[in-house]
């Protein structure tokens, strides 16, 4: 991931001739501070207390399962909901008060929301005549926004004449055509199938890098975050369990939740107790080493499916290696690679997956040691709601 | 291939039956209005124009279509506009006894014409009111209001309003998004509430009658009177033209909310 992390100061300046992949539309992003926000509806904290700054020109995701909380923050920032505490900056200044018409924000909304009775052409041209912008420099604008999202044929068509792609597109080429500084996004490919999902991102992608706006990204589908975000930010129960770049949360989950939201992993549970340099875990009567250390002594170890390794049972495990009998219960080829599911002593599941080119021979009923570094075993105060979200 | 069926035969001619004694009565008072002799015998044994010609020459029926048309488009205008206001107050605002509210707008389509007529005319009486052209716009305009809030708030539920959010998030005031995205959007509904403001008015004869003064009569009124008084085939040159206005304008609106929804 971090070969997509763009910090601004590193972005290409525009170069001054237009053409050569420059955006007419350009512009620099703005720094968003939410400070905590909160929104309650009677009791029930849709948005519970949560901090976060987003640094001008970067990509942040808004990743959690449905009804954490994220539309609601977005919906915040733009103006749709008010806050009922914490604080709202843009570039430094609080604007909780100021109405959404007044905040220079482009939305893209998840079911589109262009405007059925305006044409392409028109539904873009509404925000600039919003802008008093005058009709030469409006069919320019137009121009540069369609040529970006690739509908530059498009304008004449009503909304109801594209496709969900191109109707996207549109929304997109609507919400940035008058250079907002911030543009938020809600689950704004939810509604489409896999492949046009895929192609979408990369466009979104490009268009953010081309841009330089900040962008807010709501979804509920974490390879997506992956593909386009530069951070992260994890909600659970209207909190923001942890924000950071994709590699940082899935390497370093702060919580048990943001380890089991994001990719695969192996839960072992125990008591941890410390040691000299780390904590052991008793999983299964056997000690589990990690560097890791925790308040109290209820544990979770998180292992990534291709930290694990699989040896057959006599095999004696190096120092600084951890070890535990398994028994594998099922595997499952991929081409590329090959995921075995294995049940511990017990009962409790594990997930290997090994790189095509480096399979073991196991087979399924087979009996094996699994083994993997200590240094791989990332220790969490255990959780016992996160099974409840997940089962 | 579809194949005879009785019950469907039965359906057909029952909806014949049905449809002839809606229409009939209306289009006997066409041919009575080219008879050629003073009386409202049906059917004519000749022919005429003159109680066209009599209609158009007499400055009382003129007048009174004046009146009924000058009436009439004023609580389109007001009975359009305080419909919409009232729909979106029924279908957007979050306070307790908007039922009731609800209830108490569509009253006049229920309670008898009488009632409201009896109630409409002592009031005026007080405020000076009755034979006024603005007592017989605000009474009208309460019989009308009924027929514009339905139609508008049905379009009003059916309206997405993540398109006002849209519109908020593009620069657009409350006003603004009002005038280029919800009104467009709710057209069809407002323009079948006006076309039902304008009817209602136009033959209203109840209520007219018990405000109406010797000066300021509106055309049903007139034809009420001309009709207890003497048998002058006029009222049925009068009662053509009120056909044929009534039904170009609901005509013409089809056609328009037609096209409007394959705008959309
Ligand atoms: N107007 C409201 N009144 C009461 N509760 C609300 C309201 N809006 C949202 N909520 C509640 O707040 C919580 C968070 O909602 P939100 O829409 O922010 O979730 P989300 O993370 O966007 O979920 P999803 O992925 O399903 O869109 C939900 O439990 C929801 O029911
Ligand atoms: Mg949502």
């Amino acid at each position: 991931m971090s070969s997509s992390a763009i910090s601004p100061d590193a972005r290409p300046a525009p170069a001054p001739d237009a053409g050569s992949g420059r955006n007419d539309l350009a512009g620099r992003g703005a720094r968003i501070e939410l400070t905590g926000l909160s929104r309650r509806y009677g009791d029930f904290a849709a948005v519970d207390d949560i901090s976060l700054v987003v640094e001008p020109g970067e990509f942040m995701t808004l990743l959690g399962p449905s009804g954490s909380g994220k539309t609601t923050t977005l919906n915040i920032i733009a103006g749709f909901v008010s806050p009922t505490a914490g604080s709202l900056k843009v570039d430094g200044a609080a604007i909780e008060s100021t109405p959404a018409h007044k905040r220079d924000m482009g939305v893209v909304f998840q079911h589109y929301a262009l405007f059925p009775h305006l044409t392409v052409a028109e539904n873009i041209a509404y925000p600039l005549k919003r802008r008093g912008i005058g009709k030469a420099r409006r069919a320019e604008l137009i121009r540069a926004a369609l040529d970006t999202v690739h509908l530059g044929e498009y304008g004449h068509r009503y909304p109801r004449e594209l496709s969900g792609g191109q109707q996207q597109r549109v929304a997109v080429a609507r919400a940035i055509v008058y250079g907002p500084r911030v543009l938020l996004m809600d689950e704004p490919l939810g509604a489409l199938d896999k492949k046009l999902r895929d192609w979408l991102q990369l466009e979104i992608k490009r268009i953010h890098a081309e841009l330089g706006t900040t962008f807010v990204y709501v979804t509920h589908d974490q390879e997506e975050a992956l593909v386009l975000s530069d951070r992260i930010a994890v909600f659970n129960h209207g909190r923001i369990e942890q924000v950071g770049a994709a590699s940082e949360l899935y390497e370093r989950p702060a919580t048990l939740f943001v380890a089991k939201f994001l990719g695969e992993s192996t839960v072992l549970r125990g008591e941890a107790t410390r040691t000299g340099d780390g904590s052991a875990v008793g999983v299964c009567a056997r000690a589990i080493h990690t560097p890791g250390r925790i308040e109290g002594s209820r544990a979770a170890i998180v292992v990534r499916p291709e930290r694990l390794a699989v040896r057959p049972r006599d095999h004696r495990p190096e120092p600084g290696w951890n070890a535990l009998p398994a028994t594998v219960t099922g595997e499952i080829y991929l081409g590329s690679s090959r995921k075995l599911e294995l049940a511990l002593p017990d009962g409790s599941p594990a997930l290997v997956r090994e790189q095509a080119g480096m399979l073991s021979d196991t087979r399924e009923g087979d009996e094996v040691t699994l083994t993997w570094r200590a240094g791989d075993s990332v220790l969490l105060p255990d959780d016992p709601d996160v099974e409840a979200v997940f089962t | 291939m579809r194949t005879f069926s009785w019950g469907r035969a039965l359906m057909w001619a029952l909806c014949a039956l049905v449809g002839a004694w809606l229409v009939v009565p209306v289009l006997v008072v066409i041919p009575l209005s080219f008879t050629g002799k003073p009386s409202l015998k049906f059917p004519p044994d000749s022919w005429s124009t003159r109680w066209y010609a009599n209609f158009f020459g007499d400055t009382a029926w003129m007048s009174a279509l004046w009146t009924s048309l000058q009436v009439a488009l004023l609580v389109t205008v007001v009975a359009t506009a305080l419909g919409t206001a009232a729909a979106l107050g029924l279908t957007r605002a979050r306070v307790r006894g908007l039922g009731a509210a609800q209830g108490t707008m569509l009253a006049p389509m229920i309670v008898p014409g009488v009632v409201l007529a009896i109630g409409t005319y002592s009031v005026f009486l007080k405020l000076q009111l009755v034979g006024s052209l603005a007592g017989f716009v605000m009474a009208h305009t309460v019989l009308a209001l009924p027929f514009v809030v339905i139609p508008i708030t049905a379009s009003l539920r059916g309206f997405d309003r993540r398109l006002e959010s849209a519109a908020a998030s593009l620069g657009a005031g409350g006003w603004t998004t009002f005038r280029t995205v919800t009104l467009p959007l709710v057209a069809p509904g407002v323009a079948s509430g006006a076309l039902f403001a304008f009817v209602t008015s136009f033959d209203e004869v109840v209520v007219s009658l018990f405000i109406q003064s010797p000066y300021l009569q509106t055309l049903p009124v007139k034809m009420y009177a001309s009709v207890t008084r003497e048998t002058d085939p006029t009222i049925a040159a009068a009662a053509s033209m009120i056909i044929v206005l009534t039904t170009t304008l609901v005509f013409a609106a089809t056609f328009f909310v037609a096209r409007r929804s394959r705008v959309k």
